[in-house]
């Protein structure tokens, strides 16, 4: 029987079994439904999955903990809105535009950021989207104030192809920023997180580095925030909300810091939760506040390790006890 | 108008700097960021209020003392355990006060409530007419604050804290007790986020979201040098003047926000450790 027991052998990775069920899950996902409200709430997941993954890579990978993600998704969000607006570009074209954008506040907002370290880089990174949450929100001449920024075209009318187009996106990302995570760039990355003075001093220029991985994070943070922005045909300051952060942070440290893929099962787990607490809205706030708590005390690596740990313990049993049967077949392989 | 600005950015200093000192001293002392800090000015302005049928001097004292053993307990279970990682901390402690300010939103409800002023009456300086609320809480916030000064710099505990500010393991091998001295900057740093609210609450208004106050402190202690007591202490009345000044001359609004941003971001630039602040390490 060539079946799933003969590919768990080979593959011996039950982290990377989980991602194949989860993967083929989310293509066949429409299949079960075409439901509306199901089918957009999926949708969002996707578009989280990517802010989180873009958190993920600057923080988890990089070492530079930015409590200030919602400003590149939120300059991004606007960007996309003003080019369709006003320019009347298609949402094709206006997101990566957006995540181009993205860039270009990684680098300048990284200008300052970057001489700074620790507590001091939190505090600076807080700073930012504040800054452009009070312009934009208290100046109505400015990028349409609190409300005046209606009408952007939507992705696609019909709600399959926009699922289509959340889970390509965030296929694509996720495979990019995971080949950036692993690859030498990434390794570099990995040593400016573990010790800056040690990777200072085996020649790497730290800041160009550190540079670049505010770009990288920008860029996907900002596809997230164009996406979304047409996904609710809707700009608002709301998007440089401080709780944007926080819910990338909880978002990528629920799936595990570090490991990119994690923003995808912990994206996927939030909206599960947000769907099951939708009847108790007063209690939304402290339930996620509650698990940011216990998740960043008690589980800082992560759900996703968590249960792999879980997982290995019968299996390797399982395989064990295979061998002893082969053994006593007189099989030798 | 010049009476006026010097007046009232005073009183607004005083309370900048009772909010930022607190928050400096267990930033410089555990080097961690408590972003909690302004949910204990929250915590004691609604114990206060709930106290109330007791008095308003036992409601204080008891409210005081609530808020200093809860911050406590809340530093030995979470905030301790941790606090060699930075970022987990301050990311634990934004939990904590979202997690307080929907307690409160549950058993209060969202509406703003008022707490009774400790003397009533007004007084006028220089032809401005000021209530004694606010001087009383001005003198209040000097008095405690200097307290603190000669505290840290005169007792045998006091040096402690600075030896553990300065560097933790040298502390620790003159056998300086590390763990009690974190929890005396802990209680030091909630007793003074509840000064502030004994004093100011009253005047200024609260609701559970309240400790977002402590976001309006932020720029004094990017100033002041993070850690920094005397540093908190000078920007705290620096930044409450330029803000005044900018509020009488332009008319206030979120032009002030702006203004201050700007200071803080030409700081960050020209001097990242603050006006008194050690290096950015």
């Amino acid at each position: 029987m060539v079946s799933v027991a003969d590919y768990i052998k080979r593959v011996r990775s039950p982290r990377l079994t989980l991602i194949i069920i989860l993967l083929i899950l989310i293509t066949i996902f429409p299949i079960f439904t075409t439901n509306y409200y199901v089918l957009s709430i999926l949708i969002s997941a996707n578009v989280f999955a990517v802010f989180a993954a873009s958190w993920d890579m600057l923080a988890g990978v990089t070492g530079q903990f930015s409590f200030g993600q919602a400003l590149f998704f939120g300059v991004a969000a606007y960007m996309s809105g003003a080019l369709n607006l006003f320019l009347g570009i298609p949402p094709l074209i206006t997101i990566p535009l957006g995540g181009a954008f993205g860039v270009v506040v990684g680098f300048l907002v990284g200008l300052p950021s970057l001489r700074l370290k620790g507590r001091f880089f939190t505090i600076t990174s807080l700073i930012f989207p504040g800054i452009l949450s009070v312009l934009i929100g208290e100046n109505p001449d400015l990028l349409g104030g609190e409300t005046e920024f209606y009408g952007l075209a939507p992705i696609s009318s019909e709600i399959w192809i926009t699922y289509y187009g959340s889970v390509i996106l965030m296929l694509l990302s996720v495979f990019i920023l995971t080949r950036i995570a692993t690859s030498n760039i990434g390794l570099i990355f990995r040593s400016i997180r573990d010790d800056e003075d040690a990777a200072e001093a085996t020649g790497i220029n730290t800041t160009k580095y550190k540079f670049l991985s505010f770009a990288i994070s920008g860029f996907f943070a900002g596809i997230a925030g164009g996406f979304q922005a047409h996904l609710l045909m809707f700009v608002g300051p709301y998007v440089f909300n401080i709780f944007y952060s926080l819910q990338a942070m909880t978002t990528a440290a629920l799936g595990g810091i570090g490991t990119i893929i994690g923003a995808v099962v912990g994206s996927y787990l939030m909206s599960i939760l947000n769907e099951l607490l939708r009847d108790m809205v007063s209690f939304r706030v402290i339930i996620t506040a509650i698990m940011m708590l216990l998740i960043f005390r008690f589980l800082p690596r992560g759900i996703l390790r968590a249960i792999t740990r879980q997982f290995k313990a019968p299996l390797g049993m399982w395989r064990g006890l295979k061998k002893l049967r082969r053994k006593e077949d007189g099989h030798n392989p | 108008m010049i009476e006026e600005i010097v007046i009232s950015s005073l009183i607004l200093g005083g309370l900048y700097s009772l909010l930022s000192i607190g928050f400096s001293l267990i930033s410089g002392v555990a080097r961690i960021m408590n972003f909690a800090h302004g949910a204990f000015y929250l915590i004691t302005a609604y114990l206060i209020y709930t106290l109330l049928p007791l008095g308003l001097g036992i409601a204080i004292i008891i409210s005081l003392i609530i808020a200093i053993f809860l911050g406590l307990l809340i530093y030995r279970v979470l905030i301790g355990p941790l606090r060699e990682k930075e970022a987990r901390v301050a990311l634990v402690t934004i939990a904590l006060a979202l997690i307080f300010q929907e307690t409160i939103k549950l058993i209060y409800g969202p509406q703003i409530i008022s707490i009774p002023i400790l003397i009533s009456g007004t007084t006028s300086i220089w032809g401005v007419i000021v209530t004694n609320q606010k001087l009383l809480a001005l003198a209040v916030a000097i008095a405690t604050v200097s307290f603190l000064w000669i505290l840290i710099r005169r007792t045998k505990r006091g040096k402690a804290i600075q030896a553990v500010a300065q560097n933790m393991d040298v502390a620790r091998l003159v056998g300086i007790n590390i763990r009690s001295v974190l929890m005396t900057s802990m209680a030091i740093s909630i007793l003074l986020a509840g000064i502030a609210a004994v004093l100011f609450a009253p005047t200024w208004s609260v609701s559970p979201t309240e400790w977002t106050i402590l976001f309006r402190a932020f720029p004094v202690i990017i100033l002041g040098g993070i850690g920094s007591i005397k540093g908190s202490f000078v920007a705290a009345f620096i930044l409450a003047t330029v803000e005044k000044v900018v509020e009488f001359t332009f008319g206030g609004g979120n032009i002030v926000e702006i203004a201050t941003f700007a200071l803080m971001i030409t700081v960050i630039f020209l001097r990242p450790q603050g006006l008194f602040g050690k290096s950015s390490r």
